[in-house]
C-alpha cells in the first residue's frame, strides 16, 4: 500500500496485540476524571462540553418556537391584537435570528463535538480548551442576546437587517446594535468550532480511517466547517461596517454619501445563502448514517455522497443573490445565479438518491429514528422543489417577500435539519443516556410533529400565492385568508404538542452519563459504539471499513483490552494520536490540556465587552477587553509546556515523537485556518472598497503620493524579514539556550508594523480625506481599522513571546509558541501590504 | 457484514488523483462562475460582458476535458463524476449569456 508519510504498513499486523494490564484504565481514568461540583463548569472534556453545547442549542429551539407560537395566535385571525405591532416585529426578528445563529448553526456543531472524537476514535477534539470557549462564549452572549427581549431592546429589523432600515436614522434606538454586536460575537464562536472541526477531523481520526473509510457525518462536518470558515467572515464584516457606521457616522451604507445600502445585502447574503446549506450538511451526514443503520446495508453510493457534499459546498457560494432578484440586478447576472440556484439541487438530488437506494436495498426497522429519516426526506424534497421554482427569477418576482417563500423555507430547514436532528436524537441517546427513549412515544412525537409541519406551512403556500406579505402583524378581513391562517395556527400547536411529547418522554427517561449509557440501540456500525470513558475509547482501533463493528464485531472486546494504539497514556498526561491527513497514518502523540477555569473567563468577559459597548459602557468595556485577553493568555499559556521525554511507544512497539511543530503539525493546520478566516475578512473588505467605487467613482479622491506607498510598503516587507528572522535563529539555538534575539527580532517586527499603520492612517489623512467624509473614506479608513486589529494581536503576542523566553521556557530548535507567533506576524505583514497597497494605486486618481 | 459489502466500483477517494480531481471540477465550476459575475459587475449593459461569460465557459469546459484526459485509465467514475457536475454547472451557468 503507498504510504503518505513513509510510515510503514507492516506495522499494521501487529495489531490486536495481547491484552493490557487493567491498571492502565485506572491511569487513563485518573487522569481524564473530570471536576466536581462547581468545578464541573471548567471542564473541556468533549462529553461534557458537547452534551451542553446540544443542551443549550435545543433551549435555544424551544424559545425561539415560542415566539413562532405568539405569532400564529396573532395570526390566527384578522385584526387580532394580541401583540402589538412592534412586539411582533421584534417576535419575528428574534424567532428568524435565534433559529438561524443561536439554534441551528450550534446545534450542529454541538453534535459534532459531541459525537466526531468518538466516531473517530480520538481521545478528544485536538483543542479543547476552545471547545469551552466557543460554548461559553455562545452560552453567555447567546442568553445576553435573548433577554434583550424581556426589556424591549431586541431587534426589530427582520433577521437580515437591512440597512437603511437598520441605520441610525430609521433605528435609532439600541435594538440594532444588540443584533449586530450580539451576531458578529456569536459567530466568533462559530468559527472557533469550525477551526477545532477541521483539525480534528483531518488530524485525529483513528490510524487506518483514511478519506474512504471516514464515517459520511465527518465528511459532512469537514465540508460544513470550511463553509464556515469561508463564510462566516462577511457577516462578521457587514456587522462590524454597520455598527461603525451607526456609532461613527462612518457611510458604509449611505447612498447620498457614496455609500450604497446594496453592498450590505451582497456581504449578507454571500453568508446568508451558503448558512442554509451550512445547516443542512452536516445534518445530511447525520442522515447518510441513519440510513445505513435503519436500512442495516452499507449506504448505497458512498463516494457519491462525498461528491455531493462537496459540489454542494462549491455551488452554494454561487447562489447568494438569488435572495436579491427584486433588486435592480443586471438581467444577466441575474441569470446565472438562477442557473447556479438550478445546478445546487443536482448535488442534493444525488444524496437524496442515495437515501432512497440505501433504505430500498435493505429491510428498514421502522423505529422512531426511522421515521424521522424518512419524513425529512419527503418534507426537504417538498421544500426542494419549491426552491427550485423560486430560484426562476420570474416566479420569484411575484412570489419574493410572500407567505410562499415563508412555506419553502420552512420546509426546507424542517425537512433538512429540524427532523434529521429529531431523528439524530433518537438514534444517538443511547450514547448519553443510561436509559432509553420509549418507542412508543417516540412515535407519537414524529406522527404529531409531521402531521403539525403540514398542516401549518402546507396552506402558506396557498396563503403566499394569494398575495400575503411577509412580517405584518395582521390583515383585513374577507380576502380568503382567515382560514387558512386559522389551520396554520392549528397546525403550530400540533407541531408544539409533539414537541412537548418529546420533552415530557426526556424529563421521565433521559438520565444523563458518561460511564453506564444505554449503547447501541439501533445498531449502528461506526466507532461512536465502541465501549467508552471519558477518555473516549480504552485503545486506539485501527480502522479497516467503514462499518468497522459490523465488518469485525469482536473489535469492541479488544479494543476495550487495549489491544490497539494508545492502550495506555504514554506520557502520563492527557493526549490523543495525530494522524496524517489523508491516510491517517500514525505521526505523533499530542498532549492535551485539562480543565481550565480561563476559557470560561475569557468567555464571559469577551461577552461583557460586546455587551458593554452595545449599551455605550467604554470604560466598562475596555475593562472587560482587558481581562478577556489576560484570561485567554493565561489559558494558553499552560497548552504549550514542553517535556522531557521526546517519543512515546503507541503501542505494538510502535515510537512516535510527541508535540512537534512545522507543516506537520496540528497546530499549523488550526493557524492556517485563523489566518484564511481573518483573510476572508479583508477579501470582503477589499470587496467592499471596490464595490463602492464601482457604484459611485465619483467619490473617490487622489491618494496620498506613491514615495510614501513604497515606504509603507517597505517597513511591512522589513517586519515579515524580521519575523521570518526569528524563526530562523531560534532553529540555529538547538541544544542551547534560546536567548533573546529570537522574541526581540519578533517584537521589532510587531513595532514595525505599528509604525507602518500610523504613517498608513496619517497619509490618507493628509490628503483631507476623512472616514465620515464619503464611502471611499468609510472603506479606506475601514481597511486601516482590520489591520489595525491584527497589528494590536501582533503586539500582544510578540509581547506574550517576550514573557515565556523571560521564563525559560522557550524550547529550541523550535518552539510552538514561537512558530505560531512568527507566522501570525508574517501574516499581518503581507495583509499590511496589501491593504497600504490597494486603495493607494486603484484607482489612482 | 463483510468488507466486501462496502466496495464500490473504481478507486477510493484518498487516492491523490481522486480527490484533486475532485476539487479541482469545482475550482473551475468557481472561476467561471467568479469571471462571469465580475463581468457583468465590471460591464453591467455591455454585450462584452457575455463574451467574457462565454469564453470563460469555452475556456472552463477545455480544462475540464484537459482533466478528463489527465485522468489514467481505467478512469475512476468519481472523478469523472464530479468533472462532469462542474461540467454541467458551467454549460447552465454559462446560457445566460447566451439567452439571457
Amino acid at each position: 500500500m503507498r504510504s503518505e508519510t513513509g510510515f510503514d504498513y507492516s506495522l499494521y499486523e501487529r495489531f490486536p496485540t495481547e491484552k493490557r494490564p487493567d491498571s492502565e484504565v485506572e491511569e487513563l481514568n485518573r487522569i481524564w476524571r473530570a471536576p466536581k461540583g462547581w468545578a464541573r463548569l471548567t471542564a473541556v472534556n468533549n462529553n461534557y462540553v458537547g452534551f451542553w453545547y446540544v443542551v443549550t442549542a435545543f433551549g435555544f429551539f424551544l424559545a425561539a418556537g415560542i415566539l413562532a407560537l405568539g405569532m400564529r395566535v396573532q395570526l390566527a385571525a384578522p385584526m387580532q391584537d394580541f401583540l402589538g405591532v412592534d412586539t411582533y416585529n421584534q417576535f419575528f426578528t428574534m424567532h428568524g435570528t435565534v433559529m438561524m445563529f443561536l439554534f441551528a448553526v450550534p446545534m450542529v456543531e454541538a453534535i459534532g463535538i459531541m459525537l466526531l472524537p468518538q466516531m473517530l476514535a480520538a481521545r478528544d477534539l485536538p483543542f479543547p480548551r476552545l471547545s469551552a470557549f466557543a460554548f461559553w462564549a455562545y452560552f453567555v452572549g447567546g442568553t445576553m442576546f435573548f433577554l434583550s427581549l424581556f426589556v424591549g431592546l431586541a431587534p426589530d429589523g427582520g433577521w437580515f437587517m437591512y440597512p437603511p432600515l437598520t441605520s441610525i436614522a430609521f433605528s435609532p434606538g439600541i435594538n440594532t446594535d444588540f443584533w449586530l454586536l450580539g451576531i458578529g460575537f456569536i459567530e466568533i464562536s462559530a468559527i472557533a468550532g469550525a477551526i477545532e472541526i477541521i483539525v480534528g477531523v483531518l488530524r485525529t481520526r483513528a490510524p487506518g480511517m483514511t478519506l474512504d473509510k471516514m464515517p459520511m457525518f465527518a465528511w459532512a462536518m469537514l465540508v460544513f466547517a470550511v463553509m464556515i470558515v469561508v463564510a462566516f467572515p462577511s457577516v462578521i464584516l457587514c456587522t462590524m461596517l454597520l455598527e461603525i457606521e451607526r456609532a461613527f457616522n462612518w457611510p458604509f451604507f449611505d447612498a447620498l454619501r457614496g455609500g450604497d445600502p446594496m453592498l450590505w445585502q451582497h456581504l449578507f447574503w454571500f453568508f446568508g445563502h451558503p448558512e442554509v446549506y451550512i445547516i443542512f450538511i452536516p445534518a445530511a451526514g447525520l442522515m447518510s448514517m441513519m440510513v445505513t443503520a435503519v436500512a442495516k446495508v452499507p449506504l448505497v453510493g458512498y463516494r457519491l455522497n462525498v461528491l455531493a457534499l462537496v459540489a454542494t459546498g462549491f455551488i452554494s457560494f454561487g447562489v447568494w443573490a438569488h435572495h436579491m432578484f427584486t433588486t435592480d440586478m443586471p438581467r444577466v447576472s441575474a441569470g446565472y445565479f438562477s442557473a447556479a440556484s438550478m445546478a445546487v439541487s443536482l448535488p442534493a438530488g444525488i444524496q437524496v438518491f442515495c437515501w432512497i437506494a440505501t433504505l430500498a436495498s435493505g429491510k428498514i426497522k421502522w423505529a422512531t429514528p426511522a421515521l424521522f429519516v424518512v419524513g425529512s426526506v419527503v418534507i426537504f424534497t417538498m421544500g426542494g422543489l419549491t426552491g427550485v421554482m423560486v430560484g426562476m427569477v420570474p416566479f420569484d418576482w411575484q412570489a419574493h417577500d410572500t407567505y410562499f417563500i415563508v412555506a419553502h423555507l420552512h420546509y426546507v430547514l424542517m425537512g433538512g435539519m429540524v427532523f434529521p436532528m429529531f431523528a439524530a436524537f433518537y438514534h444517538w441517546h443511547g450514547m448519553t443516556s443510561s436509559r432509553a427513549l420509549s418507542e412508543r412515544v417516540g412515535k407519537w412525537v414524529f406522527g404529531l410533529m409531521f402531521a403539525g409541519l403540514h398542516i401549518t406551512f402546507f396552506p402558506m403556500h396557498l396563503t403566499g400565492l394569494m398575495g400575503m406579505p411577509r412580517r405584518v402583524y395582521t390583515y383585513l378581513p374577507g380576502r380568503d385568508l382567515d382560514l387558512l391562517n386559522l389551520v396554520s395556527t392549528i397546525g403550530a400547536f400540533v407541531m408544539a404538542a409533539g414537541i412537548l411529547l418529546f420533552l415530557f418522554d426526556l424529563a421521565r427517561r433521559f438520565r444523563f452519563t458518561v460511564h453506564d449509557d444505554a449503547g447501541n440501540i439501533y445498531g449502528g456500525g461506526t466507532l461512536e459504539w465502541l465501549p467508552t470513558g471519558l477518555y473516549s475509547t480504552r485503545s486506539i482501533p485501527l480502522v479497516t471499513s467503514r462499518e468497522p463493528l459490523w465488518d469485525r464485531p469482536q473489535i469492541s472486546k479488544e479494543v476495550e483490552e487495549g489491544r490497539y494504539f494508545l492502550p495506555n497514556s504514554a506520557t502520563g498526561q492527557r493526549e490523543t494520536l495525530i494522524t496524517s491527513t489523508v491516510m491517517a497514518e500514525p505521526q505523533y502523540v499530542q498532549l492535551m490540556p485539562g480543565p481550565s477555569p480561563w476559557p470560561l473567563s475569557a468567555a464571559v468577559f469577551t461577552a461583557l465587552f460586546f455587551l458593554s459597548l452595545t449599551v455605550q459602557g467604554y470604560a466598562f468595556a475596555v475593562f472587560c477587553g482587558i481581562v478577556a485577553v489576560l484570561s485567554t493568555l493565561r489559558w494558553l499559556w499552560e497548552t504549550d509546556r514542553p517535556i522531557k521525554q521526546e517519543s512515546a511507544d503507541i503501542g505494538g512497539g510502535i515510537e512516535v515523537p510527541i508535540a512537534i511543530t512545522g507543516p506537520k503539525s496540528h497546530g499549523w493546520w488550526a493557524l492556517n485556518t485563523l489566518m484564511v478566516v481573518i483573510g476572508m475578512i479583508g477579501f470582503m473588505a477589499v470587496f467592499a472598497y471596490l464595490y463602492l467605487y464601482g457604484i459611485n467613482p465619483e467619490v473617490w479622491s487622489a491618494p496620498p503620493p506613491l514615495g510614501e506607498t513604497a515606504i509603507i510598503v517597505g517597513i511591512e516587507a522589513a517586519a515579515l524579514l524580521a519575523a521570518w528572522g526569528g524563526r530562523r535563529f531560534l532553529a540555529s539555538k538547538e541544544g542551547r539556550l534560546a536567548e533573546d534575539l529570537p522574541w526581540m527580532l519578533e517584537a521589532l517586527a510587531a513595532t514595525l508594523l505599528v509604525g507602518a499603520l500610523y504613517l498608513d492612517v496619517t497619509g490618507w489623512l493628509a490628503t483631507g480625506l476623512e472616514p465620515t467624509a464619503n464611502g471611499m473614506g468609510a472603506t479606506v479608513f475601514m481597511l486601516s481599522v482590520l489591520q489595525g486589529q491584527v497589528v494590536v494581536v501582533a503586539v500582544i503576542m510578540a509581547t506574550y513571546l517576550a514573557f515565556r523566553e523571560a521564563r525559560g521556557i522557550m524550547t529550541t530548535p523550535t518552539n510552538v509558541t514561537m512558530d505560531i507567533v512568527a507566522r501570525f506576524i508574517m501574516f499581518c505583514a503581507l495583509q499590511g501590504m496589501v491593504f497600504t497597497f490597494l486603495p493607494r494605486v486603484f484607482p489612482g486618481v | 457484514m463483510s468488507e466486501a459489502k462496502n466496495s464500490e466500483i473504481g478507486e477510493p477517494i484518498d487516492r491523490p488523483s481522486i480527490y484533486r480531481t475532485l476539487l479541482i471540477a469545482f475550482v473551475i465550476w468557481s472561476a467561471h462562475f467568479a469571471i462571469s459575475y465580475a463581468g457583468v459587475l465590471v460591464f453591467p449593459d455591455a454585450g462584452i460582458a457575455r463574451i467574457i461569460a462565454i469564453g470563460a465557459g469555452l475556456i472552463a469546459i477545455a480544462a475540464l476535458l484537459g482533466q478528463v484526459l489527465r485522468l489514467r485509465a481505467p478512469r475512476s467514475p468519481l472523478a469523472l463524476g464530479s468533472l462532469g457536475l462542474a461540467g454541467a454547472g458551467v454549460i447552465f451557468g454559462t446560457f445566460p449569456a447566451i439567452v439571457g
